[in-house]
């Protein structure tokens, strides 16, 4: 039992770390589309200075958010494995699609955003909706076997 | 340039890690650009090519070590002619012969807006040498005196101390003009003195910070000594910073020397320096650096005469209607009002400071054109400019190629110094400031000719008749000793 104890507490440290990790990218992706947005329509360099910097914060803290992702994938528990494929090849793709923004977004001008800039944005949250259904997914699923085990420890 | 801000390092590796490991890809890939395409009246301008990780190659500053300088042509021997001095940005000659360094750094007062800032501002410490390591209290004026008049500093003066990122001067009628990044101030001063104490009075207040992105204002006087003319540049590559921190910006200016009242001269140019009216067509002339990020051969920096109301593009256009679209709302107003300028230099140059060559004892070859001092390319993939190149004129305008006329300022990779202001000494000589090499250098004519007298930089002398227009106090033989 103490065995156990000490085994659950690692997984759930990678795991949390991951979630907790994750929301970053998420809001500064879909508040960069947001902001670029803006900025199509009132060309006021303000909101494209913002795209720049909410790009970069979610870059970096996505980048962390990967690696403890990776860390929570030694640790998986399902047979199934497609979700962790699907939200784990999907989310490098998104960090990959928002490297590629960032370069766009240093340009000057208004090219820095229209048109690459802002589809870039587009493409990433859409790419994000999806890797987040397959993280909701194996969230859910871990939950389920936790409450498996819970029943399973004899008290 | 700017490096007075906070940086932490971690920020720097993060923003370096970004772009840096990229810029290779897009030199690999480069076919040969041949440059001489873009120097002349019609440079060949390609289409835009802003790539994916802008070119950057900068050299690292090392400095003159071991007694290296800078190479000439035949016919011509260099010296060094001030050494230890702490960015020497300009040189002016006074009528009496005595020499003026205008030392300075930038305000450093630009913020970081944009992640990109703090890679700028990282390249930029690295091109100007000051990456590290206590350097010396710039922002002054030096005085050269060179009393024998064989082309070596006699005696030397720190005039004025403490300016606020000076760069252009003036002097006429007992009073020194010198142009501060925010003001222009009038000091007294009589020629010969060595110090001034007395507290500067302001002509005219310029356009300096916040943001202060090209924050050189040189200054030129008219011919008839009634009007002064500062070059204001612009506050961002391409308005980045939105239109409002361009206002009086990316223009040059004419300020009435007697009231200090100012008007827009001219505007569309991005940032203009060296100037300097022309002694053949009494016209004024100026070097303009052009824009960056539209790929290693746009746009074409340039050397202008500069006609009174014009608008050269800046931001909206470039060489007349070439759109940038970079900068929204388009303004085809302005496009169509916008002219091309008379010669580009080709792109990336930076040309800092220029001389027409009336005035000296160069070479014959020399005797009827412009130097330029190219102070470097970064956006390219190749290094272009670090030079200080020959215009030739006729009838007033720019006629043939340049002809390079210093160079070896680069050592492979590394620059060991870079060009920035020119003037013509008392004797005839060009002086070349060498913002990153702490050094002034002498370029003269090897036959060892020199001017039958000094002649000063604000002086206005006609090809036909070599008599001073100007000052009044008629230049002598030899140099004052009043002091």
């Amino acid at each position: 039992m103490a065995r156990l104890y000490r085994q659950s507490t690692t997984r759930l440290g990678a795991v949390h770390f991951h979630a907790a990790l994750s929301q970053f990218p998420t809001v500064c992706f879909i508040l960069a589309l947001g902001t670029d947005t803006a900025y199509w329509r009132t060309a006021n360099p303000m909101w494209q200075n913002f795209s720049d910097w909410l790009l970069l914060a979610g870059l970096v803290v996505g980048a962390f958010a990967a690696l403890a992702g990776i860390v929570a994938l030694f640790r998986r528990r399902s047979a199934d494995h497609r979700p962790y494929w699907a939200h784990g090849l999907g989310s490098v793709v998104v960090l990959l699609l928002a490297f590629l923004n960032n370069l766009v977004h240093s340009s000057d001008g208004w090219t820095a955003v229209l048109p690459w800039g802002l589809t870039l944005s587009a493409l990433t949250v859409l790419l994000l909706l999806v890797t987040n259904y397959y993280g909701r997914l194996i969230e859910d699923r871990r939950h389920v076997l936790e409450a498996q085990e819970a029943e399973s420890i004899p008290s | 340039m700017n490096r007075q801000f906070p940086i932490s390092s971690a920020a720097i590796l993060i923003a370096g890690g970004l772009l840096l490991p990229l810029p290779a890809v897009s030199a690999e890939n480069s076919p040969v650009f041949d440059v001489y395409q873009q120097i002349g009246p019609t440079p060949f301008l390609p289409e835009p090519d802003p790539a994916l990780v802008s070119s950057v190659k900068v050299a690292k500053v090392v400095g003159w070590k071991d007694g290296a300088m800078p190479k000439v042509v035949d016919g011509l021997t260099i010296t060094a002619y001030a050494t230890d001095l702490a960015n020497p940005r300009t040189v002016h000659t006074l009528p009496n012969g005595d020499v003026l360094v205008v030392q300075s750094q930038g305000p450093g007062v630009e913020p970081i807006s944009r992640p990109k800032d703090l890679i700028r501002g990282w390249i930029m410490s690295i091109a100007h040498g000051d990456v590290g390591g206590a350097s010396k209290k710039s922002n002054l004026i030096t005085l050269l005196r060179d009393t024998n008049r064989d082309g070596k500093v006699d005696d030397r003066y720190d005039l004025v101390t403490d300016l606020a990122s000076p760069f252009g001067l003036a002097w006429i009628d007992d009073k020194l003009y010198v142009a501060d990044t925010d003001a222009v101030l009038v000091y007294p001063y009589k020629l010969g003195e060595t110090k001034i104490t007395a507290s500067p009075t302001v002509l005219t207040q310029l356009p300096g910070g916040p943001i202060d992105h090209h924050w050189t204002k040189d200054l030129a006087l008219s011919p008839d000594g009634s009007k002064l003319y500062a070059g204001v540049g612009s506050n961002s590559n391409i308005v980045e910073n939105g239109l409002e921190a361009e206002r009086g910006r990316a223009a040059i200016w004419e300020i009435d020397r007697a009231t200090g009242a100012s008007r827009i001269y001219a505007s569309g140019m991005r940032n203009p320096n060296g100037l300097e009216f022309n002694h053949e067509s009494g016209k004024l002339w100026a070097v303009v650096n052009e824009r960056d990020e539209l790929g290693p051969n746009l746009v074409p920096d340039y050397l202008t005469s500069v006609q009174d109301g014009a608008f050269y593009g800046w931001p909206w256009s470039y060489y007349g209607n070439h759109v940038d679209a970079r900068v929204q709302p388009p303004n085809p107003e302005m496009v169509a009002k916008a002219i091309a300028p008379d010669y580009a230099l080709s792109s990336h140059v930076a040309p800092l400071g220029m001389t027409f060559t009336a005035n000296s004892s160069m070479p014959s070859t020399y005797s009827s054109g412009a130097f330029v001092a190219e102070h470097g390319s970064w956006n390219r993939d190749a290094f272009n400019g670090y030079r200080v190149v020959y215009v030739p004129f006729k009838d007033g305008m720019p006629d043939g190629k340049t002809q390079d006329v210093v160079t070896g300022f680069l050592d492979g990779d590394s620059a060991q110094g870079r060009p920035v202001g020119l003037g013509i000494d008392g004797t005839g000589a060009l002086l070349i400031a060498d913002d990153v090499g702490n050094t002034v250098w002498r370029v003269a004519n090897s036959d060892g000719s020199v001017t039958p007298h000094p002649i000063g930089s604000d002086q206005f002398t006609t090809s036909s008749a070599a008599s001073p227009t100007q000052p009044k106090t008629p230049a002598t033989a030899a140099p004052a000793q009043k002091n």
